[in-house]
């Protein structure tokens, strides 16, 4: 077998994005920004509303829309119907759904063309 | 050409109060009109500001917020905004005053009305504790062009706590649609405080951030002649990259070309932000469509009792013995309480299949929540789960219960001109 036939090495999206969970009323969003920029085209097939109802599959929420902002490497994903009715009324532990984006950024997809080894990613923050 | 520079010193109704100081400090270094900002409404609150208790607390809230940083904001000329004028923005700008004359401190304070409605009964019963319009900037303008260094508000939308101060400096007309929407991202992303600072960002490996102990605060600047908004943070700890702002960016946001707010719709889709130095990120692209003819509302609702309890389990089969106390517990409610349907979650476990996981958790916490109208069917629920002590699994231990009154909030919409947002001056402080 060659090495080209292996299947591709499975990561969790949190090695290649950051993301942070949001609530409104019973709605959830969940943001998964790219640390690189040229991961964001392989975030953005691999990292679908599909993946997003798996991770969710144990508590379904009603639906799971995606929106796309390419110019800051960004996908929003938003929950409707997972905050058991709304914050006020949510009998979850965590009525706000705040530790839930982990729960998305914990999904595996498959590793990026060029993927040698966590260590080498993803790239210092920007900035810092 | 004008600048204005606004700072936030609180996220939430309970932040600390040094972040106050940290902002005002911070705000001393730049030149121009400045303002600070505390964002302190959650959707509960104005359902727990509306008993004679309740008012007590706000008052003492904002006092509290003020003392942490009036002197440097008096010395350096320095505005102060804050929606913790809760359920009553006059009672509570009247109590600042005072607060300030025993200080010697001669400030003038305005505030801001127009977000309250009347309680419909017929819409939500007699448990209807309150009914507020997320109102726009508008009553603000007014308050800081009639003279007030101190502006108390209610429920205004959080980011019009910032487009205020920008359309009174900058002179903007309420139909530069641009303008206000890219004030309103200012709004937006500094109106949770330390967040977009490296608050609520710091995670193991390469999310490191530097001295989250005393994060700084966050500084929005906007000048009249040019579309950047510059987001930095000069002092204290945390740090302000563009990956934190992007995910304060969208933080609570559903649709970004479609954020719906009082004073326009902000459609942050086509947003581009740069480092422009350290602690410091340059954004532009923000576009704004002309304001909803409605407002949303939120009638706060008395919705009864949640009762909470837990027990926890250790050791290798823990995960399985929290499983069977649960269907124990099921089991006992279908006898007693069939109409009972509380809510379990295995804590240790939460994501996992529990019925179908190699995972074994060391340690795991069964909880229960429930809710109901009457608080003796929540001590039934209890005394059912307290008897799991003698009755239950082997090893359970620490069980906690506790009950508290539940609120819950009802969204609606009012057209524009049923909460029109007005700003006043107390008269006593002229």
């Amino acid at each position: 077998m060659t090495a080209e036939n292996l299947p591709a090495e499975m990561i969790p999206i949190r090695y290649l994005a950051h993301g942070r969970a949001g609530d409104k009323g019973d709605r959830l969003n969940i943001s998964v920004i790219a640390f690189d920029d040229k991961h964001f085209g392989h975030l953005k097939a691999h990292v679908t509303e599909e993946l997003c109802l798996q991770a969710f599959a144990l508590d379904p929420p009603g639906s799971v829309t995606r929106y796309v902002l390419p110019k800051i490497g960004a996908m929003n994903f938003v929950l409707e119907g997972a905050l058991g009715g709304g914050v006020n009324v949510n009998l979850k532990l965590d009525r706000h759904g705040k530790t839930l984006g982990y729960v998305l950024l914990d999904m595996k997809i498959p590793a990026p063309d060029g993927w040698i080894d966590r260590h080498d990613f993803p790239p210092a923050l920007p900035g810092v | 050409m004008t600048e204005v520079h606004i700072a936030a010193g609180a996220g939430f109704a309970n932040d600390r109060r040094e972040l106050g100081e940290i902002a005002a400090q911070s705000l001393t270094l730049f030149q121009g009109r400045r303002y600070l900002i505390f964002e302190c409404l959650a959707e509960r609150t104005l359902a727990l500001a509306q008993s004679a208790d309740g008012r007590r607390r706000q008052i003492e809230r904002a006092i509290s917020y003020l003392e942490a940083c009036i002197n440097t904001c008096v010395r350096n000329d320095i505005r102060i905004i804050s929606n913790f004028g809760g359920s009553a923005p006059r009672e509570v700008a009247e109590a600042i005053t005072g607060f300030l004359q025993q200080n010697n401190l001669w400030r003038k304070v305005g505030y801001v009305l127009g977000d309250e409605l009347p309680v419909k009964v017929d819409d939500h019963g007699a448990g209807a504790i309150a009914r507020n319009a997320y109102i726009g900037a508008r009553g603000i303008v007014e308050a800081l062009a009639a003279g007030a260094d101190i502006v108390v508000t209610g429920r205004v939308a959080d980011p019009s706590l910032v487009v205020g101060p920008v359309v009174h400096e900058l002179r903007l007309k309420w139909s530069q649609w641009d303008r206000l929407a890219q004030a309103t991202l200012a709004g937006h992303l500094i109106e949770c405080g330390t967040q977009v600072c490296g608050g609520y960002f710091a995670d193991s490996g390469n999310k490191t951030v530097p001295g989250l102990a005393r994060p700084g605060a966050p500084i929005a600047s906007i000048s009249g002649d040019h579309e950047r908004l510059i987001l930095s943070k000069p002092l204290g700890g945390g740090i302000l990259t563009t990956a934190t702002v992007k995910e304060q960016l969208l933080y609570e946001i559903h649709d970004p070309a479609c954020y719906l707010t009082p004073d326009v719709v902000m459609d942050i889709s086509d947003v581009s932000m740069h480092q422009s130095r350290a602690n410091q990120v340059t954004l532009t692209g923000c576009r704004g469509l002309p304001r909803p003819d409605t407002l949303k509302t939120l009638t706060c609702v008395d919705n009864g009792w949640m009762g909470e309890a837990e027990i926890s389990y250790m050791g290798d089969t823990s995960l399985e013995r929290a499983v069977m106390a649960k269907s124990i517990l099921q089991e006992r409610l279908d006898l007693i309480a069939p109409e009972a349907s509380p809510h379990f979650d295995i804590i240790g476990a939460m994501y996992d299949d529990v019925t179908n996981s190699q995972y074994r958790p060391r340690d795991v916490r069964l909880r229960m929540a429930a809710a109901s109208t009457d608080r003796q069917d929540i001590q039934l629920l209890f005394d059912e789960f307290e008897a799991l002590y003698l009755n239950g699994p082997a090893g359970g231990g620490g069980i906690r219960m506790t009950i508290s009154a539940r609120t819950a909030t009802v969204e609606g919409r009012v057209r524009q001109h049923e909460a029109v947002s007005r700003g006043y001056l107390l008269e006593e402080t002229l």
